[in-house]
């Protein structure tokens, strides 16, 4: 196991926001990273080494989770392939619908950036996916 | 070996408590530093394995060359009782036979201190190697238990986070507002050509149509009037050929019937 230089949040703000992101400091290291044409917004968690990012696709009342569409959120062919999803409870009754993805950082090179800004762009794309998919949950 | 089997009793237990009690059990604060530890452990633990692994080669190696001198010479004194035979001189090849023996009995009390060392030797070496096997499996195993107590945290933490979240601060009510936003800008920009078509002059509009139909009226006449001429061209009748009563109008007129 060699000695790694931990990457820092402030290098993840700085490559974000530098290709066009609105990024702020949230909390502890944490992001939130939004992509200014649409509004959405995206948080990454940094712990160590790995970067972990949640969207949070809605916010839904706890029945409105039924098996029927846990399936499509399961469903091998569901459209999504480079995040998942979890279910966070919101409080109050509520779930909150969230994709998920993360990448594991080493000295924040190239291959790292790439990770970061591939792992952004994925969840924006799929949250598209997701749209679609949970249509009948949209208010 | 107890130090190893303890190094992996407690990765073991590190990896059980992970399965059995989900992220709790990686919660500990000095996870990380325990596990790289244990790695460190074993690296030292390997570098004396290595030590004594190489004072056992050494010492093989020592006892088996000295083995192999006493083996050169007892050959040596063979081949010379030998020579003295053939020199006939009995009693030198007595002396040689002597001297083999003693060589035969240093082999025989070395050989089994040399096998023993031999067998040292490759039992440290064996475990040389089988210690690197597990500090490379221990490596690994350090690392992906650390990622995955780091990522159990980050998701711990946007869980904490998603207690608070309000019904719209999520994803598709920003694609809706945003649809809807690129919605009201394609129907300004459509009210905008609806503006810009209704604030013109119609009369001079009109004018200018009335116009632009009058010259394709003239057009149309001058085309049709040329084509009239070129279909009847004025005839021209020399002077000569003119007789009395003639006139050019009544031939004009009379040519102009029969053609008709």
């Amino acid at each position: 196991m060699t000695a790694t230089h931990t990457p820092t949040l402030g290098q993840i703000h700085a490559l974000l926001a530098e290709r066009g992101y609105e990024v702020s400091e949230s909390g502890p290291e944490t992001l939130r990273i939004t992509e200014v044409h649409s509004g959405i917004s995206l948080q990454a968690v940094l712990q160590g080494e790995i970067l972990f990012f949640s969207l949070t696709c809605t916010v839904v009342a706890e029945e409105a989770i039924t098996p029927a569409l846990m399936g499509q959120m399961l469903a091998a062919d569901n459209g999504i392939h480079t995040s998942h999803f979890q279910l966070y409870d919101a409080g109050q009754g509520k779930v909150a619908i969230t994709l998920a993805n993360f990448c594991k950082l080493q000295e924040m090179g190239p291959d790292d950036e790439d990770d970061i800004l591939s792992c952004v762009h994925f969840l924006l794309v799929d949250v598209i996916t997701a749209r679609h998919l949970l249509g009948s949950l949209e208010s | 070996m107890p130090f190893l089997s303890d190094i992996f009793s407690r990765m073991g237990r590190v990896a059980r408590g992970t399965a059995n009690q989900g992220v709790d059990a990686l919660e500990d604060a000095h996870f990380e530093s325990t596990v790289r530890q244990t790695v460190e452990d074993m690296k030292t633990e390997l570098n004396k394995v290595i030590n004594a692994s190489a004072m056992a080669m050494s010492n093989y190696n020592r006892l088996d060359a000295e083995y192999q001198k006493y083996q050169r010479q007892s050959q040596e004194w063979k081949d010379r009782a030998g020579v003295a035979l053939d020199a006939g001189k009995e009693d030198l090849a007595r002396q040689a036979l002597a001297r083999k023996q003693e060589c035969d009995q240093q082999c025989t009390s070395m050989q089994q201190a040399v096998e023993s060392a031999r067998a040292t030797s490759e039992k440290l070496k064996g475990q040389v190697a089988e210690l690197k096997r597990k500090i490379d499996e221990g490596e690994r195993t350090a690392t992906t238990l650390v990622a995955r107590k780091n990522a159990a945290q980050a998701q711990r933490k946007v869980a904490e986070a998603m207690s608070g979240v309000g019904s719209a601060d999520n994803a598709f009510s920003a694609l809706k507002r945003y649809e809807e936003t690129v919605s009201k800008e394609e129907a300004t920009a459509q009210a905008y050509d609806q503006i810009a078509s209704t604030g013109k002059d119609e009369t001079l509009e009109a004018q200018f149509a009335a116009l632009g139909s009058h010259s394709v009226d003239s057009e149309l006449a001058a085309l049709k009037a040329e084509r009239l001429q070129k279909a009847n061209p004025a005839p021209t009748f020399p002077p000569k050929s003119l007789g009395p009563g003639d006139s050019i109008a009544s031939k004009e007129a009379s040519g102009g019937k029969a053609g008709a």
